[in-house]
């Protein structure tokens, strides 16, 4: 079974706006009610800010969540299948929990736990580096940053008024286009009921893709992505490396610049400690 | 269905038997602080109900059994979720490490069982990026740390905390840059193919990179926080750390996470510098076809080399004394980040000159079967020399004495 054809098709939004297969209009139908359920209980949950609006919201979010769930169609081999359902739903409902939680601090757990996600979804498609990657950067460093300057600034969180969204009809946009989003892929991804045993990812890959999924799964698949990377990507490699390295000069520069406010002119004293 | 059943078994027989190493070294870990301070150390839990003592190797079991029946106290302030959290994530990582260490290996092939190929002794065989996992996982660890002082709800807890994760942040780019200088001599990031250039070479990388061990061995020691590093466990003097508030089976599962970090590292050491199972005449290389006493002697090499790197991390810590928290730091970013990126410069430059179509057949021709010697020779020099740079710069000699001549109130930085 070959899932890079996947990563393709929820990549490729044209892929998208073009359905697969000619999935009937009942399936359309529910899952449209599916995304029109999931949007109200996530707008409930942002803009609205009671115990009731907020149990309400789960309920209703919970069960857009499963129609779309019941949408879904066995697909042989079943191991596959449920494993990438598990890992995108790993991937997508932390991320709705993160913007509905009301405590920064959980926010930034629940944004780690759904890059975990992303990460292993990655790694299930064969893009070893990749998934790794994502974890090294994102989860390992940028969110331990957004970790440190949360406890540090915000120890017991925002104001109740600063906990929920103010504009409701942005939300509101938001979480349609979201939920929408989610539902269009499930959509995409739900095989044509004619089509039975037909892996609709299959289809969906494009043709170009055989060359790369040769390389994604390819036993040296490091050795591959660093050649393709430094040969044929080398330009932007380098333009992205002279980037850190100004934003590296930069964050020292600045440094220094906060360094000179405590020097005592003609002290004469050569002094090492921190500031 | 063996696609399944093999790599569960291999799960089974690490965690239980990482687990039980991990009881069984802090036994050995008080042995030893007992040798070194003169003291006999415990030695009398042996098989309940007799009189038997066996040098008190039920030590451990007590010592657990106690634990699990021991209060298990919250405080009434913290955050239980990620209270309960932070335990967890901290054990759970740290025990994923070992999907990508190799105990050995390979097996022959167990044709009764089904099993035709031979048998890699590792969970993940087929995985490409074995280190880069390595570190993902250590940065998964600093939440823990994160989210146990800031659950706890105290203040002595939460500076524990940023003390203990600016620590393991800082220390991973030291132990990534020594870690780079093997992956470039050997091209790949897996653990078992940089094993098998170095028995193919017979050249164990601790004697090609001497520097680059160093950097990697005294990160590694941070990374565990192990003494000297070990702020944590300043209990006169900080109060302890994040896990000030901890008591019961959520401090042990803090502690044994933190014991199996010193065992992660040191496989890593001996896999990575030391040559992983392989012993010069003893083992063969790469291409020795396996049997089962090869397997056992390869086995019991690296057990071996394990064992020695354990037992002295145990001595360092009856050796030298704990880093104030500054130095530790300016150790870190002053002193390891240069030389490592030092390192890997001149290594970078020296692997591609002895390239073939460099200069590699000059050389060969020149040196002939001296050529190991001076491929070394640039690692130790460059050893020296990193040695009397930060003896002539002095980059962590700090002035405690109080500032009393900086007027704070014209700073512009006390607005």
């Amino acid at each position: 079974m070959d899932w890079s054809g996947f990563l393709w098709a929820a990549a490729d939004s044209s892929e998208l706006a073009t359905p697969i297969g000619p999935a009937c209009a009942c399936v359309a139908g529910r899952l449209l009610v599916a995304v029109a359920l999931a949007a109200l209980g996530l707008w409930c949950l942002l803009a609205l800010d009671s115990k009731w609006t907020r149990r309400g919201g789960v309920g209703l979010a919970a069960g857009g969540v499963l129609l779309m769930a019941s949408q879904l169609q066995l697909v042989q081999p079943w191991g596959d299948w449920l494993g990438f359902w598990l890992l995108a739903a790993l991937a997508v409902l932390p991320a709705a929990a993160m913007i509905v939680s009301h405590r920064p601090v959980y926010s930034a757990i629940w944004f780690a736990v759904s890059l975990l996600g992303v990460a292993s979804l990655l790694l299930w498609q064969g893009a070893q580096f990749l998934g790794l990657a994502t974890m090294v950067v994102y989860a390992g460093a940028i969110v331990v940053t957004f970790l440190f300057v949360l406890m540090l600034a915000l120890p017991a969180g925002y104001g109740r008024y600063d906990r929920i969204s103010w504009g409701k009809l942005p939300v509101g946009v938001a979480c349609l286009v979201a939920s929408g989003l989610v539902g269009l892929c499930v959509w995409g991804l739900s095989p044509a009921p004619g089509a039975a045993g037909e892996s609709p990812w299959q289809l969906a890959k494009p043709a170009s893709t055989g060359m790369l999924s040769e390389d994604l799964l390819h036993p040296a698949h490091v050795a591959h992505l660093g050649s393709h990377l430094f040969t044929e990507y080398l330009l932007a490699i380098e333009l992205a490396g002279v980037l850190l390295l100004m934003a590296l000069v930069g964050a020292v520069s600045w440094m220094a610049q906060a360094q000179r406010y405590w020097q005592v002119p003609g002290d004469g004293v050569e002094r090492t400690d921190h500031v | 269905m063996s696609l399944l059943l093999v790599p569960l078994v291999k799960i089974a027989i690490i965690l239980f038997g990482v687990m039980t190493a991990a009881a069984y070294f802090v036994l050995l870990e008080r042995r030893v602080a007992a040798w070194v301070q003169d003291r006999r150390g415990p030695n009398r839990v042996g098989i309940p109900g007799t009189n038997i003592r066996l040098f008190g190797l039920g030590q451990p079991l007590a010592d657990g059994l106690k634990m699990i029946l021991k209060e298990e106290y919250t405080p009434a302030h913290v955050d239980r979720g990620l209270y309960l959290l932070a335990p967890l994530v901290m054990m759970s990582a740290a025990l994923a490490v070992f999907a990508v260490i190799p105990c050995g290996s390979t097996l022959p092939p167990i044709p009764a069982l089904g099993l035709q190929e031979p048998i890699a002794m590792l969970v993940a065989p087929s995985f490409d990026v074995g280190m880069i996992y390595v570190f993902a996982l250590s940065s998964i660890a600093v939440y823990g740390v994160i989210l146990g002082g800031w659950a706890s709800n105290s203040k002595y807890s939460f500076l524990g905390g940023l003390r203990s994760s600016a620590q393991l942040i800082a220390y991973e780019l030291p132990l990534g840059l020594g870690l780079l200088g093997v992956v470039l001599a050997t091209g790949s990031l897996r653990l078992d193919a940089i094993v098998a250039e170095q028995a193919n070479t017979g050249v164990w990388f601790a004697l090609s990179q001497p520097l680059g061990m160093l950097i990697f061995m005294i990160s590694a020691f941070a990374e565990a926080a192990r003494l000297p590093f070990d702020l944590p466990e300043c209990e006169q003097e900080l109060v302890g750390g994040y896990h000030t508030e901890y008591a019961g089976m959520k401090l042990v599962v803090f502690l044994t996470a933190e014991f199996i970090h010193m065992i992660t590292a040191s496989f890593l050491i001996s896999i990575l510098f030391l040559g992983g199972w392989h012993f010069w005449g003893l083992t063969g290389n790469a291409e020795t076809p396996i049997t089962w006493t090869l397997a056992a002697i390869r086995v019991g090499v690296l057990f071996a080399k394990v064992f020695a790197v354990i037992f002295f991390f145990m001595m360092v810590r009856w050796s030298w004394p704990r880093f104030r928290y500054d130095q530790l730091l300016a150790l870190a970013w002053k002193v390891l980040l240069p030389l490592g990126l030092l390192n890997l410069v001149v290594l970078a430059i020296l692997i591609e000159v002895q390239h073939p179509q460099v200069a590699g057949g000059w050389l060969d021709e020149r040196f002939g079967a001296g050529r190991a010697v001076v491929s070394w020779l640039p690692g130790w020099l460059l050893l020296v020399l990193a040695f009397m740079l930060v003896a002539w710069l002095r980059p962590i000699m700090t002035d405690n004495r109080p500032r009393t001549d900086v007027d704070l109130l014209d700073s512009p930085l006390q607005e």
